[in-house]
C-alpha cells in the first residue's frame, strides 16, 4: 500500500506542483458538474411530467367548459323556445352558437396537444361536435322561421341532448386519460426523488472523497519532499554529510532536493577535506616533538598537543592555566610579569625558563607565544611552541666554562708573555747599560793609554789602540741597532696618516747635510704616498733605506736616489732606487736577515741590522719588502704597507 | 768643599774614573764628590748616616746622577732631591748610559734639569763632560739658597 502511494506519488511527481494543484482542481470541479448535470437532468424530467399534468389539466378543462357550454345553451333554448320569443331566441342562439364554436376549437387545440394513445378518437369526438353544430343551427333557424315551437323543442330535445351526452363522454374520457396521466406523473417524479435522492449524496460523497484523496495525494507528494529536505537540512546541521534526499522526479521539489543532494556533496567532500586536513594537522601537531599549546582569552588551555601532555604529564583533559604552579620559583615572578605585560596588550611573548616536567625535573624551555586574532579582529588567546632547550643550556653552560677556562688560560698566557716582555725589556735594558758600559771602559782607557802614554808607543802600539777604539765603538752601535731592532716588534703601534713622500723629503734633506762632500740628487714621487702607520717605525724604516743607498752609492760620481710609488695590479708598491753597486742576485735570500751583510765591511761598512729593521718594521704594516738588483748597476727596494689582496 | 763641587753619583768604578779625569780636564770643577749607590747621595745630601754631621750649608754646586744604581735608583734619587725643601732646586744632570725613552720621560716628570747619554767614544765623552762642566758650573746662573 505504502509502495502504492510511493510510486503514485513518484508518478504525480513527473508534474510540476502547479500543474498538480490545476489537475486536482479540476477533476474535483468535474464531478461537481457532472453531479449538477444528472440533477438537472432529473429536474427536466420533473418538468416534463408537469407540463404533462398541465396540458391534461387543459384538455380536462375545455372538455368540461365544452359540456358546460352544452347544458347551458339546452336550458337557455328550451327556456326560450317554451317562451317562443322567436327574436331572442334567434339573437341568443346564434351567440350560443358561437360560443360553442370557440369552445369546441378550444377543446380540439387542447385535444391536439394529448400525446396518448386515446387522443385521436377524442379528437374525432370533438371535430363530430364541431360538424354537428353549424347544421343543427340552420336546421333551429329554419324552425324558428317557421315559428315551429314544438319541433324545435324536440329537437332541441334529442338533439343537444345528444350533444351533452357526447360532451359528458369526452369529458370523461379526458378526465380518465387525466387522472391516468397524473398517476404515471406521480410515478415518474416518485422515481426522480429517488434517483435524486440516491444520485446527490453519492455524488457528493464521491466528490469529497475525491478532494480529500487528491488534496492527500497532492499534498503528500509537496510535504514529503518538504519533510526530506527539512529532514536532510537537520542532518546536515547536525554533520550527517551522508545524508540523500531519496525519490527522483521533474517537479520543483525534486530540482530542490537534488540541489540540496548538491550542496550535501559538496558538504560532504569539503567537510571530508577539512577533516582530513584537522586529521593530518594534528597528527603532525601531536607527534612534532617541539610542545604546541593554544589559550583562550582566559588564558585557559585548550589544546595541548600530544608531546606537551606527555611532558606535563595530564591527560586528554585541558584546561585551566598552563604555566602556573609548574614554572620554576626562581623563574615564575618574572616570566609572569612577561606573560600579563604581553597579554595587556596583546602582543607575541618570548620567554626562556624552566619547568617542571612529569617526572619532577625542571627543564629549560623557551617558549613563544602569537596572539591569536579573528578576522574581525576579536582577540581569541593565545598559540604557541614550547622548545625544550635543556641541552642547549647545558652545551651554553659547558661553553661558558670552557670560555672561562679558554680567558683564564688567555690571561695566564698574556700574565707570561707579558712577564717574558718585561724580561726582554729588561735584558735590553741591561744591554743598553751594562754591556755599553765596558766598552765605554775600553775606549776611554784606550783613549786614556793613548794620551798619557802615547809618547811610550811606537807608531803600531798606536795603531793599535786605535783599531781597539774603533771596534768598540762599532760595538757600541751593534748594540743600539739591536735595541732598535727589538723595539720595533716590542712597541705597541699607532696607526696614522703618513706621508712617506714628506718623510722621505726630511730624510734626505738629513742626508745632504751629514754628506756635504758628496753629489746626491733625491728625486721623491708625490702620488699616493700617503699610508697608513706608525709615524716612527716608517720613518726609522725609510731613513734605513736612504741612508743604505746614500752608502752604496758611494763610489759614483753622482748619486742618483728616487722614492715614488708605482701601482701593481690592486697594490700600490713603493720603491727606493738607486745606482750605487748593487749587489749580486744569488744572496737575496739573506739580504733581510739579521747581521747579514753582502759586501765587505771595508768596503761599506755596517752592522746587518738596517734591513732586518725595515723588513721587520714593513711586516709589523701588514706589508711586504723585497730587492731587485745587479752587481754595478743599482739596486730597488719595494715594499708594500697592508695586507696583499 | 769650595764652590763649584760637584756630587757625582755612580757605580762603575772605570766610569767614576774617566768621569773625574774628563772633569778635571775641564779645570773649572773643584771638587768632586762621589757617591758609589743613591742611599749614600741622599745620605751626603741631607748629613744623616755615614755622612752624619757634615755641614749641610754646603751644597754641591751640581748632581751628576746615573740611574743603575744600587740600593737607592737614580730615579728615586731624584724625587727625593726634589721632594725636600734644602735640595729641590739644585741642579741635577743624569748622566747616563740609557736612552730608553721611558728613563727620559721618567727624568723630566720629576723635574731633572738635562739628560745626557754616556757617548761610547770617548773622546765625545770627554767632550760632553767638558762642556757640562762649562755650562753649569761657569754659564749657569745657580738657584738662589733657600733662606
Amino acid at each position: 500500500m505504502k509502495r502504492d502511494w510511493g510510486s503514485g506519488v513518484l508518478r504525480l511527481r513527473r508534474f510540476g506542483i502547479g500543474v498538480r494543484l490545476m489537475a486536482c482542481t479540476l477533476a474535483v470541479v468535474a464531478l461537481m458538474v457532472a453531479a449538477d448535470a444528472v440533477f438537472l437532468w432529473q429536474m427536466t424530467r420533473v418538468q416534463n411530467e408537469v407540463r404533462r399534468l398541465y396540458l391534461a389539466d387543459r384538455r380536462s378543462a375545455a372538455a368540461h367548459r365544452l359540456h358546460h357550454r352544452v347544458m347551458q345553451f339546452r336550458e337557455r333554448l328550451e327556456s326560450l323556445a317554451l317562451a317562443q320569443d322567436a327574436g331572442q331566441f334567434e339573437g341568443e342562439m346564434d351567440s350560443f352558437t358561437e360560443a360553442l364554436s370557440a369552445d369546441a376549437e378550444a377543446a380540439r387545440e387542447a385535444m391536439r396537444t394529448s400525446e396518448s394513445p386515446q387522443s385521436a378518437p377524442l379528437l374525432a369526438m370533438v371535430e363530430s361536435i364541431q360538424s354537428v353544430l353549424p347544421p343543427q343551427s340552420a336546421a333551429v333557424a329554419a324552425l324558428v322561421e317557421t315559428g315551429d315551437w314544438r319541433a324545435i323543442r324536440e329537437r332541441l330535445g334529442n338533439q343537444l341532448r345528444a350533444l351533452g351526452l357526447q360532451t359528458t363522454a369526452l369529458a370523461d374520457t379526458v378526465d380518465a386519460e387525466a387522472a391516468q396521466e397524473w398517476a404515471e406523473a406521480l410515478r415518474t417524479t416518485e422515481r426522480v426523488r429517488r434517483e435524486v435522492l440516491s444520485v446527490v449524496p453519492a455524488t457528493a460523497l464521491l466528490t469529497a472523497f475525491l478532494a480529500v484523496w487528491l488534496g492527500a495525494v497532492v499534498t503528500r507528494s509537496i510535504t514529503r519532499p518538504l519533510t526530506d529536505v527539512g529532514a536532510a537540512a537537520r542532518a546536515l546541521a547536525g554533520g550527517d554529510f551522508q545524508y540523500v534526499i531519496p525519490g527522483e522526479g521533474r517537479d520543483e521539489l525534486s530540482e530542490l532536493a537534488e540541489a540540496f543532494n548538491s550542496t550535501a556533496r559538496h558538504l560532504r567532500a569539503l567537510y571530508q577535506a577539512l577533516k582530513d586536513n584537522e586529521a593530518r594537522f594534528r597528527a603532525i601537531a601531536d607527534d612534532t616533538p617541539a610542545y604546541l599549546w593554544m589559550t583562550s582569552e582566559e588564558e585557559e588551555g585548550t589544546y595541548l598537543n600530544r608531546a606537551f601532555r606527555d611532558f606535563l604529564g595530564i591527560g586528554a583533559e585541558v584546561g585551566g592555566e598552563v604555566w602556573s604552579g609548574r614554572v620554576h620559583p626562581e623563574d615564575a615572578d618574572r616570566v609572569g610579569a612577561n606573560l600579563r605585560a604581553a597579554t595587556t596588550c596583546r602582543r607575541a611573548h618570548a620567554d626562556e625558563f624552566r619547568i617542571r616536567r612529569a617526572d619532577g625535573e625542571y627543564r629549560w624551555v623557551v617558549n613563544q607565544g602569537i596572539p591569536r586574532i579573528s578576522p574581525t579582529g576579536e582577540f581569541l588567546g593565545y598559540a604557541g611552541a614550547v622548545l625544550d632547550i635543556s641541552k642547549r643550556k647545558r652545551a651554553e653552560e659547558e661553553l661558558n666554562a670552557v670560555n672561562q677556562q679558554l680567558e683564564q688560560r688567555v690571561r695566564e698566557r698574556t700574565a707570561e708573555l707579558e712577564a717574558a716582555n718585561r724580561e726582554l725589556e729588561a735584558f735590553a735594558y741591561s744591554v743598553s747599560h751594562d754591556l755599553r758600559s765596558p766598552l765605554r771602559g775600553i775606549n776611554g782607557w784606550s783613549a786614556a793609554l793613548e794620551e798619557d802614554c802615547g809618547d811610550q808607543l811606537d807608531q803600531q802600539g798606536r795603531a793599535y789602540l786605535g783599531r781597539l777604539r774603533a771596534e768598540s765603538q762599532r760595538m757600541g752601535e751593534l748594540i743600539d741597532g739591536l735595541l732598535q731592532l727589538s723595539r720595533i716588534g716590542r712597541q705597541p703601534m699607532k696607526a696614522e696618516a703618513v706621508d712617506l713622500a714628506e718623510v722621505a723629503r726630511k730624510i734626505a734633506a738629513r742626508l745632504e747635510e751629514q754628506n756635504p762632500d758628496r753629489r746626491i740628487e733625491f728625486t721623491i714621487g708625490q702620488q699616493g704616498t700617503v699610508v697608513s702607520g706608525d709615524p716612527r717605525l716608517l720613518e726609522i724604516a725609510l731613513t734605513n733605506l736612504l741612508e743604505n743607498a746614500v752608502k752604496f752609492t758611494g763610489p759614483r760620481e753622482v748619486a742618483r736616489i728616487e722614492f715614488g710609488c708605482e701601482p701593481e695590479g690592486s697594490q700600490l708598491v713603493y720603491y727606493v732606487r738607486d745606482n750605487g753597486v748593487g749587489f749580486d742576485m744569488e744572496y737575496v735570500g739573506t739580504l733581510f736577515g739579521a747581521f747579514q751583510r753582502l759586501h765587505r765591511a771595508s768596503e761599506f761598512p755596517g752592522t746587518g741590522i738596517g734591513l732586518a729593521t725595515v723588513q721587520r718594521v714593513i711586516r709589523r704594516h701588514g706589508g711586504q719588502v723585497w730587492a731587485e738588483a745587479k752587481v754595478g748597476e743599482g739596486a730597488v727596494f719595494r715594499f708594500t704597507i697592508g695586507a696583499q689582496e | 768643599m769650595k764652590p763649584g763641587a760637584i756630587l757625582l753619583v755612580e757605580d762603575n768604578p772605570s766610569d767614576i774614573e774617566l768621569t773625574k779625569r774628563a772633569l778635571e780636564r775641564s779645570r773649572i770643577v773643584g771638587d768632586v764628590v762621589v757617591a758609589e749607590d743613591g742611599k749614600e747621595a741622599l745620605e751626603y745630601l741631607w748629613g744623616t748616616g755615614a755622612h752624619a754631621g757634615r755641614d749641610t750649608a754646603e751644597m754641591p754646586a751640581l748632581v751628576l746622577l746615573d740611574l743603575k744604581l744600587p740600593k737607592i735608583s737614580g730615579l728615586e734619587v731624584l724625587r727625593r732631591i726634589r721632594a725636600d725643601p734644602r735640595t729641590r732646586r739644585m741642579p741635577v744632570v743624569i748622566l747616563t748610559t740609557s736612552r730608553e725613552e721611558a728613563d727620559v720621560a721618567a727624568g723630566y716628570d720629576l723635574g731633572v734639569n738635562s739628560y745626557l747619554r754616556k757617548p761610547v767614544d770617548s773622546r765625545q765623552f770627554v767632550h760632553t763632560v767638558e762642556q757640562l762642566g762649562v755650562y753649569w758650573l761657569a754659564l749657569n746662573e745657580p738657584p738662589p739658597k733657600e733662606g
